[in-house]
């Protein structure tokens, strides 16, 4: 029933995207979002989220599962938006009834948080939907290997990771025998209240949380004997290596930031949007 | 190569499961250690790599000691362990790379692990299951990953401890087939810890635990000769054996050696014929 579940939630296609290191990968989401934060303009926002859809669709990952990560963000972004809509009160008074207060800075605000938040979300989805659980892991495990020499355990955390990664397929199948087993002996796991319902789950879970802790044990053992010391002086059977595509990677990235910066300082429409405004109503 | 002297060991919690011990382990012997549960054999297993040291004696593997702190790598090289769940003893999520745990431990360079994991693959018959999943794969091909861990690190000793007792028979046919194989081709020190007394038949040497200490020692032969003894300590005697006691003792056959059901059938057909 659980056996052929996939992690996280990589989509498996060849892709160049795909095909880039993990590294380089987690190096250009940070760039990305360095280029999300320092624009400041909102048709800017246009300009990046164009560019998320045409990273998409090199990723050969239909728009439908980038949309699918938006989605639980369905409540958050409504109130966000109405949130800064209201509080923020720079700019020319728009509607004034009442307590309520909209301003050109509030709407400005508001979309910007919105749009903001899911440049930034979509962003780090790709990311996730075009890197397995191991290689991300890999990735971050090099990524942070420097910062060893400030007693950052990287080689641990990601060890750590592989073991979860690695334990869950075996303990969901172990959860759905003891589950069967459990409803065999007449255990009622659906009907009744919340309460009644998590109380039921008592008798799996706890065999499962013991179970779990004989396999650790058994699994140190396991590691011990095969010389396992930490990662001290450990080699690898797979080595990551930089290819031309990660540097025209990075380079596309750095244009992106570069285009933003520029494009919102040679063109300042929003600035220029609000003159107009100004100009048209009269207000101050 | 691998001499076990005079060890006594006792749990913390008090209970004692080894009472002065004393074996040696000859260099390409297949040994086989039975006994029932609770008969200290698997304790015994733990001691050779050093993951229990000893309360008193000593285990010496090529000369160290396990009890020496700055050889422990060195030793657990030498002598690797395929325990009994095969599930709790894979630790990555693709089969090649789990192989090439052991190696990566000991910083073996990647070009030279490529091929010692390859080669390892290709001993157990894993080879096509390089790049799978581990949860994927059936107990005994489980077990064979495990093996090829170990023998990834070039071991002089195997020990097996109880690895096929969670097999299906097939599995554990194939576990068997696989390790008499290594021993035969490589010359590798094989250590089989079980309480199947068939897996026995095969061995060159077998030791009887019972309670904390060796009970008896000698060929397959020698040891199931005994039955009688070993039914006084909760053992059993293969089937076969059994059987070729039963005709012998009844007058119906005398088929000498014979230790599998096959070559029973065949004795057994012989005598009948000559008649």
């Amino acid at each position: 029933m659980f056996k052929d579940i996939t992690l996280g939630q990589y989509f498996p296609v060849d892709s160049p995207v795909h095909r880039l290191d993990p590294r380089t990968k987690l190096i250009l989401l940070v760039m990305y979002i360095v280029a999300v934060f320092i624009a400041k303009d909102l048709w800017v926002f246009g300009f990046i989220i164009a560019f998320m859809l045409f990273m998409t669709a090199m990723s050969r990952v239909p728009l439908s599962y980038i949309t699918k990560a938006i989605k639980p963000m369905k409540w958050l972004l409504p109130l966000m938006f109405l949130l800064n809509l209201f509080m923020v009160k720079t700019g020319t008074v728009l509607v004034q009834w009442q307590f309520i207060t909209i301003t050109t800075g509030g709407v400005r605000q508001a979309l910007f948080i919105v749009l903001r938040l899911i440049a930034l979300v979509s962003g780090a989805s790709l990311l996730t939907l075009t890197t397995t659980p191991v290689s991300l892991t890999e990735g971050l495990e090099r990524l942070f290997a420097p910062l060893k020499v400030i007693k950052f355990p990287a080689h641990e955390l990601a060890m750590m990771m592989t073991i979860a990664l690695r334990f869950i397929p075996t303990l969901l199948e172990e959860a759905d025998k003891i589950m069967k087993a459990q409803l065999a002996r007449g255990a009622d796991l659906e009907s009744g209240n919340v309460l009644k319902r998590a109380k039921a789950m008592l008798p799996i879970l706890i065999p499962l949380f013991v179970n779990s802790f004989r396999r650790a044990e058994e699994l140190a053992l396991a590691m011990e004997s095969r010389c396992y010391h930490g990662g001290e002086g450990r080699t690898r059977l797979k080595v990551l290596r930089f290819h031309w595509r990660d540097l025209i990677a990075f380079l596309i990235m750095a244009a992106l930031i570069a285009s933003v910066i520029i494009l919102q300082n040679t063109f300042p429409i929003d600035h220029w949007i609000a003159q107009a405004f100004k100009n048209l109503t009269g207000l101050k | 190569m691998l001499s076990i002297k005079n060890v006594s060991f006792t749990y913390d919690s008090g209970t004692p499961a080894l009472e002065n011990v004393s074996l040696d382990i000859r260099e390409g012997e297949f040994l086989c250690i039975v006994g029932h549960n609770g008969s200290g054999k698997s304790t015994l297993a733990k001691m050779l790599n050093g993951l229990l040291l000893p309360t008193e004696g000593a285990v010496i593997v090529d000369g160290m000691d396990t009890a020496d702190d700055d050889r422990l790598l060195d030793i657990r090289r030498r002598v690797g362990i395929v325990f009994q769940n095969p599930d709790n003893q894979i630790v990555t999520t693709v089969v090649r790379e789990d192989v090439a745990f052991g190696p990566e431990n000991l910083g073996i360079p990647t070009e030279e692990m490529i091929v010692r994991v390859d080669e390892a693959l290709k001993s157990v018959g894993m080879e096509s299951y390089a790049e799978s999943a581990p949860h994927m794969l059936s107990g005994g091909q489980k077990q064979r990953i495990a093996i090829a861990g170990m023998l990834a690190m070039e071991p002089n000793v195997l020990v097996l401890d109880e690895a096929t007792a969670m097999l299906d028979p097939y599995g554990r046919r194939d576990i068997l087939k696989i390790v008499h194989e290594l021993h035969e081709k490589k010359g590798i020190t094989v250590v089989m810890i079980t309480q199947y007394m068939e897996e026995a038949l095969g061995a060159e040497r077998v030791i009887v635990m019972n309670s904390g200490h060796i009970e008896m020692e000698g060929t397959p032969q020698e040891v199931f000769a005994r039955g009688d003894e070993l039914r006084k300590i909760g053992l059993d005697v293969p089937a076969a054996i059994e059987l070729r006691e039963l005709l012998k003792e009844r007058n119906i056959a005398d088929l000498g050696n014979a230790m599998t059901l096959e070559e029973i059938s065949e004795g057994l057909c012989r005598s009948l014929l000559k008649i």
